[in-house]
């Protein structure tokens, strides 16, 4: 089982400046990988390690990127790519899922592609599926679990429960952060990690021009950015009747 | 190959030198390498291009993760994150001094850091499952049995039905503090996880305050659930609280050392001072108490440079000679294992479960 998982660097902190184009200041703050991300890898390992083949970390980010793929290296992942380029820079969700998508394509494609089900910095959780329809091929979001054998068996976490999905190969599989614990780095593998090539992708390399990607190629653009003050909600007091009254309007099945 | 986060630590200092007031390794050994500044201008280094060479590695162990330096650094980092992170580099590149590398060795091995094989403590008639488990550690386990065995009188005495695995595994503390944080660490977690799994116990009590800290701060993050853990300092003082212990009364003054683990990692502070508040005895602290404590040796340390931490024990020492107490007392088995060894003459040292054992 060939195994892609797309992985990205997110601040360690609460508190991250942002430049007058709205897009992160990630200079100032450590950079970790994205805990959903790991909870994917952790699943992919564990899915090669019972299955064989191998896992390729994948990631669209600046050269200091590589230190997180040496990490996952280092963690287990067989071999790892990096698209980085100044004409990557700025890509909203759209681009990010097709410089992806492309990537993958020009790696030869994979058997099952795990992401994490969100960043958490952005919070969009659009990536995923987005790169699902970029490459047509079944996606399931927000995985509690996921089973590979003959056919791929995917839990869901809805809004109302868990529903169980199960469709073929190839498939993209995003989980939530706390599914699968990613397990520390190894000795062996650190040292495997610290002599490993972090294969380098531009956007020739993937197929793509410079007008398809980064900032210029994205169709979002944030306008504005305004923080709520903390502690302070738009909350309208109620009485008791008719906060009664509003959740019986709200859920009429709850016979209240 | 460091993260970012231990990048970041290293790469904040603002050369204040300030924590060389607080290092108690640089305290006896005046080298400038022994302050976490120095450690933390070679990460720096490392990270822009300088090898590490077995010097380097060594000062790297030339320190007991006691924690002093990030209670109190100016810029508010921690210098812990990149020293175990650079242990981990000194392992993969192979430079692990030679007398390190037998204590990690004797830990792969045994589980311990004494390559003991069985343990000194009396654990005849301690069933190994029930609702209550007392975790030892290995210092408590191979190296200063009385206070295991005072800590097993003092639950008796009070009622409280516990049970002890005769094969302990290790915690992955001390593996942990000589090859920072990786899997062969997490994996004897794991395993550590799995006996208490399989004593069937509600509540640990923990003995060994690194065992402690390592259990409520680390394991949950590497998949390892517990039940309840309480310390066996916080177990004993609840039980004087709900009146299940009669203790005789005295008058004596003595101070408190504050385990680094105890005093800085788990914030436990007061329990200790109201065991002995119980007993009557009169607490004169040494100027660096509870989160300021200055560490006096881990058992590890002790293992790989005891020298080194014979004069930490011993400057611990003079701080209780700065009082006017002839009698020292600590609550963890590594802070007993150390400071019991170095008492000077007129002084007089005794672990507290071994002193609540002897009021009872």
């Amino acid at each position: 089982m060939n195994i892609i998982v797309c992985i990205k660097q997110v601040p360690d902190s609460l508190e991250v400046r942002l430049k007058d184009d709205y897009t992160l200041e990630r200079d100032f703050v450590a950079q970790v990988m994205n805990p959903a991300d790991e909870s994917a890898l952790e699943w992919a390992l564990r899915v090669r390690d019972r299955t064989g083949g191998a896992v390729t970390a994948l990631s669209m980010g600046p050269a200091r990127a590589e230190g997180m793929l040496r990490e996952a290296l280092a963690r287990g992942a067989d071999q790892a790519v990096l698209l980085t380029d100044p004409r990557f820079a700025g890509a909203d969700t759209l681009v990010t899922a097709r410089c992806l998508a492309s990537a993958i394509r020009a790696l030869g494609g994979a058997d099952l592609i795990a992401c994490g089900r969100r960043a958490a910095d952005g919070e969009t959780g659009q990536v995923g599926p987005m790169t699902a329809s970029m490459l047509d091929i079944p996606c399931v979001t927000n995985a509690m679990r996921a089973e590979a054998a003959e056919r791929l068996t995917a839990e869901q976490l809805t809004e109302d429960g868990v529903t169980v999905w199960t469709c073929g190969y190839p498939a993209l599989v995003t989980f939530c952060e706390w599914s699968y614990r990613l397990r520390l780095p190894t000795l062996a593998g650190l040292k495997k990690a610290r002599q490993a090539e972090v294969r380098r992708l531009m956007p020739e390399d993937i197929g793509l021009s410079a007008a398809e990607c980064g900032l210029k190629a994205s169709p979002t653009r944030v306008r504005h950015v305004e923080a709520q003050p903390a502690g302070v909600r738009p909350c309208r007091q109620v009485s008791a009747a008719e906060c009664l009254a509003a959740l019986r309007e709200r859920y009429p099945e709850a016979g209240l | 190959m460091f993260s970012e986060k231990a990048k970041k630590n290293a790469d904040a200092c603002r050369f204040c030198w300030m924590c060389r007031h607080l290092c108690p390794v640089q305290l006896v050994t005046g080298k400038e390498t022994n302050t976490p500044r120095a450690k933390g201008l070679q990460v720096s280094m490392l990270e822009r291009g300088m090898t590490m060479d077995a010097e380097c590695a060594r000062t790297m162990y030339e320190c007991l993760l006691c924690g002093a330096c990030t209670n109190d650094c100016a810029t508010g980092f921690d210098p812990l994150v990149f020293i175990r992170e650079a242990r981990t580099q000194a392992n993969v590149l192979d430079l692990v001094p030679a007398e390190v590398r037998k204590v990690i060795d004797r830990v792969l091995e045994t589980g311990n850091i004494y390559g003991a094989k069985e343990p000194r403590v009396d654990l005849s008639g301690v069933p190994e499952t029930g609702d209550t488990l007392v975790w030892l550690g290995e210092c408590a386990r191979h190296s200063v049995p009385e206070t295991a065995e005072a800590l097993f009188a003092v639950l008796r005495k009070a009622g409280v039905p516990f049970a002890v695995l005769k094969n302990e595994p290790g915690s992955g503390s001390s593996l942990g503090d000589l090859l920072g944080f990786v899997e062969d660490v997490r994996a004897q977690a794991q395993r550590a996880g799995e006996a208490i799994r399989r004593s069937g116990a509600k509540r640990v009590i923990v003995l060994d305050s690194y065992d402690a800290a390592l259990m409520r701060h680390e394991y949950k993050d590497w998949g390892v659930e517990l039940p309840e853990i309480v310390t066996a300092t916080a177990c004993v003082d609840q039980l004087i609280r709900e009146g299940r212990l009669s203790l005789k009364q005295t008058h004596e003054v003595i101070t408190y050392h504050d385990g680094s683990r105890l005093a800085r990692d788990l914030d436990e502070h007061e329990p200790a001072r109201a065991i002995l508040k119980a007993m009557g005895y009169e607490i004169h602290e040494m100027w660096q108490n509870r989160r300021l404590a200055k560490c006096c040796g881990s058992a590890v340390a002790g293992q790989y440079m005891p020298d080194i931490r014979l004069r930490v024990a011993e400057n611990r020492w003079n701080d209780v000679k700065r009082t006017d107490a002839k009698h020292l007392t600590a609550a963890c088995p590594q802070s007993t294992e150390a400071l019991a060894a170095t008492a000077p003459e007129e002084y007089r040292y005794t672990d507290l479960f071994v002193l609540v054992k002897e009021h009872l």
